[in-house]
C-alpha cells in the first residue's frame, strides 16, 4: 500500500503537469483539421497494363496458361517436315506491340486472334443457352467481379438484339476494358 | 498591305534569325500554308548517317541511280558515269545477297526537284536520336541515347495537330528500328506533348505473320498447294463495332486514363480506324498484304520469293498508311544504311535498296488521287559518317567499318532532294547564308525542317517556339522555292 506521502508526491506532480498543460490547450474548442474523403466519382486514376503485362493476362486468363515457347512446324501435304522455327509467343507479341505508340488496336487483334483459337474454347452462341449466365461467368474469369446490374442489363439486351455480339464479341469487350487494360 | 508568299518568307526568316527571343507565338495556319500548294509534308531520312562521298560523290558507284542518277554531284569525284556499286569481289562470291531493284529511272529524280549538295548538319551530337529528333522537329539537340528520350522543342506533328485540331492518324512517323524512334513524336515542350502527338508504327515489328501464327493456337502448317490454310485473324467489321460498343458500357463505369501522365493515346476514332487497317492486313489468307512480291524491291531468297529488308517492309507500309490515312505529315526512317558501322559492303548494297524505296515512295504519290501535285517530299541524310574506317571487317578493296557520332566533316556535310509542287528544280550550293549564330554559312538541317513546316504555314510558330527555347530556328530555303 503506497504512504499517504508518496500520494501526495504523485499528486503534486500530476497538479504540476496540469498547470503546464491547461494553457497549452487554450480556451476554445478544439478544433479539427478538415479532412478531404473524396467524391464518388474520385476513382483511382488506372495505370496502364504494360505489354508484357498484357500478354501475360490473357494467356493466363483466356488460355488458362503462360505463354511458351515451341517449334513451329511446316510439313508438306505427306506429312514430311519442311522446315521449323523457334517461337516464344511472350517475346514475339511483346515486341509487336512495342511497335507500335498507342498499342489498343493491336492488342484488340491480338484478342481477336486468340479468342478465335480452338484452344480458347469459346462456344458458338448457339451453344450458350442463358446468356446471363455466360455473361456472369466472362466477368468473374477477366475482372473478377460480378457485373452490375445495368453492365449485364447492356451485354444481354446487345446479345439478344445482334448477330455480332456472340460469346468471342463479349470476351473480346471485357479484354479491351479498360477495367482489364489496367493494373 | 496583303500578305504574300515572299513577305511572309521574309517574316520567317526575320523571325528565324533568332535576334529576338520573344514570348512564343502561336499562329494559324491561314495565310502562310495558302501561299503553297503543298498540302502535306512527307520527310524522309536515311537514317544511320549516309555520308556525301558514297552519294552524291559516288566514289564506290552509283549507289543512290534512281534519286541521284550515276553522274557525280558533289566536286572532287570527277564527271564521268560512276558505275555499278563495287562491292569487294570475295564479298560478292560469299556474303552478298541477291538484291532486287528495279532498273534506275531513266531520269533521276533530282533532276525534277531541288537537290542542295552542302547542306550541314551543324551542331548536335550525328546519332540516330539526335539526327532523328532535329529532322522532325528542326532543333539542333543532344538529347539522351534512351529509346524514351523526347526532343526539346515542338515536332512536326504536334505543331501541326495543335494548329489544325486534327486525329493523330493525320501525323505518321514510321520507323525500321521498333522502339527506338518511337519518343520523338512529341516533345517535352510544355505547351505541346503527347496530347498533340502523331502516330507511330514501325512495320518491322507489328506488320509480320508472326501475330496471326502465335495468336492462332497452331504450331504446325501443312502446305497442301492451292487449299493451304495460312493462319489469319478472322475478324469483321460488325463484331469489332460490338466489341467497342460493350467496352463502352465498362469503359464508362471506370475512371478515364490521367491525361498528364506523358503517355501518348490516340482518340477513340483514331484506334479504330488503325484497328481497321492492321485488321484487313492480318485477316489476307494470302499473306500477301504483308509485303506483297509485286513491290519488286528487296532480297531474293533460295526458294525465289522476294523478301523485303526493313527498310523495303518500312516504306512498304508507309505507302499502305499513306493511301489509307492521307496524313498531312509523315515522317519515314530508313536505317539499313547503318549496317556500315560493322560491314561497310552491307552499307553500300543498302544504298541502292534505299534509293528504290524513295523512288518507289515517289511513284506511289504521284499515282495516288489525294496525293499527287500536293504532297512535298524531303528526303535526306539523318547526318553522315566518319571520314576514319573503323577497322571492323576489311575488305579486299581497303575499306572497312564506317561509325559517325565524332563529328567530323564527313558526319556533318549531308545534302537534301526536294520534290513536290513547290520546289523549283534544279542542283543549289549556296553559300553565304548569314543568321545570328550560324558558322557553316550554308543552308542546314535545320532549315529543311523549317522549309517543312513553312509549306504547312506552320514555320513562324516553329521558328517562335525554337527562339523562345534559346535555341536557333532553321531558315526558310527560298532559293529553292518556286
Amino acid at each position: 500500500m503506497a504512504s499517504l506521502s508518496s500520494r501526495l508526491a504523485r499528486t503534486s506532480m500530476f497538479a504540476a503537469a496540469l498547470a503546464v498543460l491547461l494553457p497549452a490547450c487554450g480556451d476554445g474548442a478544439y478544433q479539427f483539421q478538415e479532412v478531404t474523403v473524396g467524391g464518388e466519382g474520385d476513382a483511382r486514376a488506372p495505370v496502364a497494363r504494360s505489354n508484357s503485362q498484357f500478354v501475360r493476362a490473357i494467356y493466363s486468363d483466356l488460355l488458362g496458361r503462360a505463354p511458351e515457347s515451341y517449334d513451329f512446324v511446316v510439313l508438306d501435304a505427306q506429312g514430311n517436315e519442311l522446315s521449323r522455327f523457334a517461337v516464344d509467343e511472350q517475346r514475339f507479341l511483346v515486341s509487336a506491340l512495342d511497335g507500335i505508340n498507342d498499342t489498343d488496336p493491336l492488342r484488340a487483334v491480338i484478342a481477336a486472334g486468340l479468342t478465335s483459337s480452338p484452344e480458347a474454347g469459346l462456344p458458338d452462341k448457339s451453344e450458350v443457352s442463358d446468356p446471363e449466365a455466360f455473361v456472369t461467368d466472362q466477368f468473374h474469369r477477366f475482372l473478377g467481379r460480378d457485373p452490375g446490374t445495368w453492365e449485364l442489363a447492356a451485354f444481354v439486351a446487345d446479345w439478344k438484339s445482334s448477330d455480332a455480339v456472340n460469346p468471342r464479341t463479349v470476351v473480346r469487350a471485357l479484354i479491351a476494358s479498360r477495367e482489364y487494360q489496367s493494373q | 498591305m496583303a500578305f504574300t508568299r515572299r513577305s511572309f518568307l521574309r517574316a520567317a526568316g526575320v523571325a528565324a534569325a533568332g535576334a529576338a527571343a520573344g514570348p512564343l507565338i502561336r499562329t494559324s495556319r491561314a495565310g502562310a500554308a495558302g501561299a503553297f500548294k503543298a498540302k502535306r509534308i512527307i520527310v524522309v531520312s536515311v537514317a544511320g548517317g549516309l555520308r556525301l562521298r558514297e552519294s552524291l560523290g559516288m566514289a564506290e558507284g552509283a549507289t543512290m541511280p534512281s534519286m541521284l542518277g550515276d553522274i557525280p554531284l558533289v566536286s572532287g569525284y570527277g564527271d564521268a558515269a560512276a558505275g555499278a556499286v563495287k562491292i569487294a569481289p570475295e564479298y560478292a562470291a560469299s556474303m552478298l545477297p541477291d538484291i532486287v531493284v528495279p532498273a534506275p529511272r531513266a531520269v533521276p529524280l533530282y533532276a525534277e526537284g531541288a537537290l542542295v549538295t552542302n547542306v550541314r548538319y551543324a551542331e548536335g551530337a550525328p546519332g540516330h536520336l539526335q539526327g532523328g529528333a532535329c529532322l522532325v522537329s528542326g532543333a539542333y539537340n543532344n538529347i539522351d541515347n534512351r529509346a524514351d528520350a523526347h526532343v526539346p522543342a515542338p515536332t512536326l506533328f504536334e505543331l501541326h495537330r495543335r494548329q489544325a485540331n486534327t486525329p493523330a492518324t493525320d501525323a505518321w512517323y514510321v520507323s525500321n528500328v521498333p522502339g527506338f524512334y518511337r519518343a520523338l513524336q512529341t516533345s517535352v515542350h510544355p505547351e505541346y506533348g503527347p496530347r498533340f502527338g502523331g502516330s507511330w508504327m514501325s512495320p518491322t515489328g507489328v506488320m509480320t505473320p508472326i501475330v496471326p501464327i502465335v495468336a492462332s493456337g497452331e504450331r504446325s502448317l501443312t502446305l497442301a498447294g492451292a487449299e493451304t490454310q495460312l493462319p489469319i485473324v478472322r475478324d469483321s467489321a460488325d463484331e469489332r463495332d460490338a466489341v467497342r460498343r460493350l467496352a463502352a458500357v465498362l469503359d464508362g463505369n471506370s475512371a478515364p486514363y490521367p491525361g498528364d501522365d506523358g503517355i501518348f493515346r490516340s482518340s477513340a476514332a483514331d484506334n479504330q480506324a488503325i484497328e481497321g487497317h492492321l485488321a484487313s492486313i492480318f485477316a489476307d489468307p494470302t499473306y500477301r498484304s504483308f509485303f506483297p512480291q509485286e513491290y519488286g524491291i528487296g532480297i531474293r531468297g533460295t526458294d525465289g520469293q522476294l523478301d523485303a529488308t526493313g527498310d523495303v517492309a518500312t516504306m512498304y507500309h508507309a505507302e499502305q498508311l499513306l493511301k489509307t490515312f492521307l496524313p498531312t505529315v509523315m515522317v519515314v526512317s530508313l536505317i539499313d544504311v547503318d549496317a556500315c558501322h560493322d560491314d561497310f559492303n552491307a552499307y553500300l548494297y543498302s544504298q541502292p535498296v534505299a534509293d528504290a524505296c524513295i523512288r518507289h515512295l515517289w511513284d506511289t504519290i504521284q499515282s495516288t488521287e489525294g496525293l499527287r501535285d500536293e504532297t512535298a517530299l524531303i528526303v535526306m541524310p539523318e547526318h553522315g559518317r566518319q571520314l576514319a574506317f573503323n577497322g571492323k571487317n576489311p575488305d579486299s578493296l581497303g575499306r572497312s567499318g564506317l561509325d559517325h557520332g565524332g563529328g567530323d566533316d564527313g558526319d556533318r556535310d549531308v545534302w537534301m532532294l526536294a520534290l513536290g509542287p513547290d520546289f523549283k528544280p534544279g542542283v543549289y550550293d549556296p553559300t553565304g547564308i548569314e543568321q545570328t549564330g550560324r558558322t557553316s554559312g550554308r543552308y542546314e538541317t535545320i532549315d529543311a525542317v523549317m522549309t517543312a513546316a513553312t509549306l504547312l504555314g506552320y514555320g513562324e510558330a516553329m521558328a517562335s517556339n525554337l527562339s523562345g527555347l534559346d535555341m536557333r530556328p532553321g531558315l526558310v530555303m527560298e532559293d529553292i522555292l518556286a
